[in-house]
């Protein structure tokens, strides 16, 4: 065997565990503990390449930091109301990574609070490890967007608040429209509510990492004042009024 | 020389063939541990499980004749169940006049569901959460038994939880239970079986005196009432008819200070978890607790009598920032951080 022959089959073997787009889950293991909180850091290897960071099928249903790469590091922090007992998926991420990447990859300040009441320390094993990166063409679950005040929050005005999970890909961002008209905005819950008189319709629209969207609708909590309806009329009728004589016009001029 | 070569090459091959399978990735398998006693099986996956009929194609031996019927074509519906609309029964004698049309059979897509069945407290509403918001209620009947259908999920991991309260508006502890659910079929969750709820009638009882400890679960049911001292006692006792059961505990067993109390429930082979727990003080006096009522508990910062996502929005804003609010520093601890959340999500109601 020659030592070309030899060099290709070492390129060849070594593909696999060189730079390759590649998915990878970070999988928390509670043991017998169950917990409902926890949070951590994962650490990257600077070689480590990431394109996408997708929380679809989460243990975790409120993040309270979501994960996102921020240098060569991943800070996460979430909990899930009744807790949970096991090994289960928090987070998938995806880029141009093998598997030596992963094994130089660690994890820091892991903190896995216990469901007692008190929030008591216990441990855990957190693991990254490679994984099938699936498609998803399902929209976010359904959800209920409300709308509250507390004075502990924005002075006490009216604020919203939505969360909702996707089991494909994961909730990537929401965007909230106040009124039938004008442009979804990026958002994020709590949400101060630009208009407080609450007479308009609110959507908030969930993006998935896929691109999959569920809007839903939160209805008026108070009536339109009866001038802004008459002056919805009065727009409508001017410009109606106004194509109709255009129209009418052009026609004699021709 | 030749005879050398061909053992470096030789060697060669192994080597290369052993690094190969050691680069390849191990297999990524999702782990489906359930926190809860209940058990689940899946319509819609060709295999009959208890309490399944049918399961799609399998009818588990059943035809039209053994469903009494003396002919026709027997299968299986969406809910598992037998369908006997085309099982046809022939007229003997000259008698009863013709039988009804059959009706031509749509077959609908599958749908995505799951169907929750287990027990509560007589007559009390039962809420389920899905993935901790509020989902579906509905009322437990006399001997504490519910069911709840739940359509329009998608395939995937979700955690459902159940919480009930009693006759009296004590909650009972939530059972959760992580279920994964596969597109296309309805997964049944039976044997869901909540905890009694607890409570004492006093806070603090004088040594030697009664400490009357009561409750409700499933009407018969064998209750486990344990005294948590350095000495642990477990005393047991059968619920009434409406579910009830009470314990007057002899303190003077009880070492002066605090205690904790907390029950279990069994009934036909099933039983629960321990449900909440419950303090009391052995001291020098009596103080009676106040009537249970629905009063805001921990975590409830809008005081809304609900511990929910609001809650969480108002906690999550004071994350790591400085002075917060006391209502929000659910541990006073003079700072928002992740064991003010674990707090919350132990109370969270949905």
């Amino acid at each position: 065997m020659n030592a070309f022959i030899k060099t290709l089959v070492v390129i060849f073997l070594l593909l696999p565990i060189s730079a390759w787009a590649a998915t990878a889950v970070v999988e928390v293991d509670t043991g017998t503990e169950d917990v409902n909180a926890l949070e951590g850091t994962l650490v990257l290897p600077e070689s480590m390449r990431l394109n996408e960071i997708q929380t679809g099928n989460s243990i975790i249903l409120f993040w309270i930091t979501t994960p996102e790469q921020v240098g060569n590091t991943i800070t996460f922090a979430g909990m899930t109301p009744g807790g949970f007992m096991g090994a289960y998926p928090i987070f998938t991420i995806s880029g141009e990574f093998g598997a030596q990447d992963l094994e130089k990859a660690r994890f820091e300040s892991i903190n896995a609070l216990k469901n007692d009441g008190s929030g008591t320390s216990v441990p855990v094993t957190v693991t990254l490890s490679p994984v099938e990166l699936k498609g998803d063409t399902e929209p976010p679950e359904d959800f209920t967007p409300v709308i509250a005040s507390d004075q502990a929050l924005f002075g006490g005005k009216h604020f919203l608040v939505f969360a909702t999970q996707d089991k494909g890909s994961g909730v990537a961002h929401y965007e909230v429209r106040e009124g039938e008209w004008g442009w979804f905005t990026a958002a994020a819950s709590p949400y101060l509510l630009k208009h407080q008189a609450l007479d308009r319709r609110i959507f908030v629209k969930a993006i998935d990492s896929e691109g999959n969207e569920r809007v839903e609708v939160v209805e008026p909590q108070t009536q339109s004042p009866w001038y802004r309806l008459y002056l919805l009329f009065g727009i409508l009728f001017g410009a109606i009024a106004y194509f109709i004589s255009n129209f009418l016009w052009r026609k004699r001029t021709l | 020389m030749i005879e050398n070569n061909l053992l470096k090459n030789s060697l060669w091959i192994v080597v290369s063939i052993a690094v190969l399978l050691l680069s390849i990735p191990s297999v990524y398998a999702a782990s489906t541990n359930i926190s809860a006693t209940v058990k689940i099986t899946v319509c819609g996956d060709d295999t009959v499980e208890t309490p399944e009929q049918c399961d799609g194609s399998s009818l588990n031996g059943a035809s039209c004749t053994t469903q009494g019927f003396t002919g026709g074509s027997l299968s299986c519906s969406s809910a598992c169940e037998f369908d006997t609309s085309s099982c046809t029964t022939s007229s003997s004698g000259g008698g009863s006049g013709g039988g009804g049309g059959g009706g031509g059979g749509s077959v609908s897509a599958p749908s995505t569901s799951a169907v929750f069945s287990g027990k509560a407290y007589p007559g009390s509403i039962v809420t389920l959460l899905k993935d901790a918001q509020i989902t579906a209620t509905t009322v437990a009947g006399t001997n504490a038994a519910f069911q709840i259908n739940l359509s329009g999920l998608s395939g995937g991991n979700y955690i459902f939880s159940v919480y009930s309260e009693d006759k009296k508006g004590i909650r009972s502890s939530l059972l959760t239970f992580p279920v994964s659910v596969t597109s296309g079929t309805t997964a049944n969750i039976t044997g869901i079986f909540i905890a009694p709820t607890i409570a004492t009638d006093k806070s603090e009882v004088r040594r030697g005196d009664n400490v009357a400890i009561f409750g409700q679960s499933v009407p018969a049911s064998e209750v486990t009432i344990s005294v948590n001292s350095e000495e642990e006692f477990f005393v047991k006792k059968i619920a009434d008819a409406t579910g009830a059961y009470l314990l007057n505990f002899d303190t003077s067993v009880l070492e002066m200070g605090q205690h904790l109390t907390k029950s279990k429930a069994a009934l036909n082979g099933e039983i629960t978890a321990f449900g909440k727990v419950v303090s009391f003080t052995v001291g020098t006096k009596n103080v009676l607790v106040q009537p249970p009522v629905k009063s805001a508990v921990k975590g409830d910062l809008n005081s809304d009598k609900r511990i929910n996502l609001v809650d969480f929005s108002i906690v999550a804003y004071w994350y790591k920032r400085s002075s917060p609010p006391a209502s929000s520093d659910l541990n006073g601890d003079g700072k928002v951080n992740l064991v003010d959340f674990s707090i919350l999500a132990f109370h969270w109601t949905g």
